[in-house]
């Protein structure tokens, strides 16, 4: 579905992804783990449009995408949700949620909001409450929530349980299995490398602006360095 | 003749009123998505000395003058506005203060054209030239009791008046608009709006050149209602001035810069009586604004008690 090829992204003359390629099976969930400055987010904003790679491709359903402006991109059908619940705090809830719809023209978008509402009761109940108000977990369903409301094929998460307590992390997780049996592709990134690695199906291991190791989740769970690394164990 | 408590300069005070309220508007939109332009008295160059030549060289007749005007001044902010907004904060504001100077410069320089650093003088104003038409027509003022300068104070202090109205009115409504939340948006956040799908870029371009047109119709009124322009009536202190009335009204909501702008423009009237020391009361009045509204005399949470207030006097 996506296909990311040798894709070099630069930070004025800093590289910060030297090569790097993944590939996002349809309806899978896929995680991208690595250590702070690894390169996810520059990655993650390289494939939603906010940055632009200097060299390499990346194709979606077959289509070039690399190079198109984020809005131009999100109507194709991938919605990010940026790093550190970037809502927007002096809008309501439901201003929020309306915002996520912004690139549609089509009717369904009252339907949608319902039907996310239902799925996030807390939003409902919140929904004429400023954005700002919310608790950090709640910031954090109502940036997914948004996000949704394109209606996207794949979603991109960056680090989305950054800062939040443990059972609110499951939380999260929990609202990432059940967005991927909803049937959309999900491309994640993530410190929690263990919750992260049990919801995926493959797993790409990022370190300095490069793919150093990757497979199928259950067999890296095993590995020998990932388990030294990133699972402090051995 | 005439009722005496008609006072063409009181009239005059409040068409000035007026125009600056366009250009606290002009402030205002491009505030709305978290930009600080200090370009706008430049834009204000633009609209006023187009209108001026158009109607003094080419016999332009006045509105189209001045709806050109502010078509000049907004393609002006598009060609400033797509290099300038990749910078912001401070940068922005300094970018933009130095176009306005750029502009102002050329004005100086271009002396075929501009007239140089004396300006252009026997520009057409507005409520001379409708004296004129109605007299033509077979009205006079006198009919009803009105001297020549009584009548053309008012009829610039209406047509002033309406357009202030207008354009106040067009950009209330705006902010409810789709491109009103989508400026809210960027002000707010541009990386969550970027992720929403908004295009960022071009709705900042978008409001920095409503800024630059609006400021360029307040300048063309200006031209037609001053009838001579030069280029030291667009320098940073008027820059500075508009700046001043979202700074001290409120730059939250549209309604802050606009009674910032009627309110600032009325004060020195008002200080006649103790004229001495006006600019110490103004600076005291800034001073303690700062202190005590860092946010501007008016602010949402203020327009939504006024809002309940009414309500609760009607029930």
């Amino acid at each position: 579905m996506l296909e990311v090829r040798e894709v070099e992204t630069f930070h004025g003359d800093i590289q910060a992804l030297k090569g790097v390629s993944v590939s996002v099976p349809e309806k899978s969930i896929v995680s991208i783990i690595g250590a702070n400055g690894a390169g996810k987010t520059t990655l993650l904003r390289t494939i939603a449009g906010a940055l632009a790679p200097r060299s390499g491709t990346v194709s979606f359903l077959g289509e070039p995408i690399a190079g198109l402006p984020p809005h131009r991109i999100l109507r194709r059908g991938i919605a990010l949700v940026p790093e550190g619940r970037a809502i927007l705090a002096r809008l309501t809830v439901r201003e929020n949620l309306e915002m996520g719809a912004f690139v549609r023209k089509d009717p369904g978008v009252a339907a949608d909001m319902e039907r996310l509402m239902d799925r996030f009761p807390i939003l409902r109940e919140r929904q004429g409450q400023l954005g700002g108000s919310l608790s950090g977990g709640e910031q954090q369903m109502l940036a997914i929530a948004r996000a949704l409301m394109s209606s996207p094929r794949l979603l991109l998460l960056d680090e989305p349980t950054l800062g939040l307590a443990p059972l609110v992390v499951s939380e999260i997780f929990r609202t990432i299995r059940q967005i991927h049996a909803a049937g959309t592709t999900v491309l994640l990134v993530e410190q929690n490398v263990k919750q992260a690695m049990k919801v995926s199906s493959c797993t790409y291991v990022l370190e300095t602006g490069r793919i150093v190791l990757s497979g199928p989740s259950a067999e890296l769970l095993e590995e020998p360095r990932i388990k030294a690394s990133y699972l402090g164990q051995g | 003749m005439g009722p005496e408590w008609i006072n063409p300069y009181h009239l005059q005070v409040a068409s000035f009123a007026f125009i600056n309220v366009i250009l606290g508007v002009s402030i205002y939109v491009t505030l709305a998505t978290g930009q600080l332009s200090l370009g706008n008295a430049g834009f204000m160059g633009i609209g006023a000395y187009a209108a001026a030549l158009l109607s003094t060289r080419y016999g332009c007749p006045i509105p189209a003058g001045i709806v050109l005007g502010g078509l000049f001044a907004g393609i002006a902010g598009i060609l400033v506005g797509i290099p300038s907004l990749r910078l912001s904060g401070v940068y922005l504001a300094i970018a933009t203060l130095g176009s306005g100077e750029v502009l102002r410069a050329v004005l100086v320089n271009w002396e075929s054209l501009t007239g140089g650093a004396v300006g252009i003088a026997a520009i057409p104003q507005m409520g001379r030239v409708l004296l004129s038409r109605a007299r033509e027509a077979g009205f006079a003022p006198e009919s009803i009791g009105l001297r020549n300068n009584q009548f053309i104070g008012i009829s610039v202090f209406l047509i002033l008046f309406v357009c202030a109205f207008l354009a106040v009115l067009f950009f209330l409504r705006l902010g409810r608009t789709r491109v009103g939340r989508a400026y809210a948006a960027i002000k707010l956040d541009e990386k969550a709006a970027e992720a929403a799908g908004i295009p960022v870029t071009y709705y900042k371009v978008l409001a920095f050149s409503q800024g630059a047109m609006l400021a360029g119709f307040a300048g063309a009124l200006y031209a037609h209602t001053t009838s001579f322009v030069s280029p030291s009536d667009f320098t940073y202190h008027r820059a500075v001035e508009i700046l001043v009335f979202a700074v001290f009204g409120g730059s939250e909501h549209l309604l802050g810069p606009v009674f910032g702008a009627a309110f600032l423009t009325m004060l020195p009237e008002a200080l006649r009586s103790v004229s001495d020391y006006r600019d110490i009361l103004y600076g005291i009045l800034l001073v303690l604004t700062m202190v005590f509204r860092p946010q501007g005399v008016l602010d949402p949470p203020l327009l939504r008690g006024f809002a309940r207030f009414r309500r609760k006097g009607k029930a």
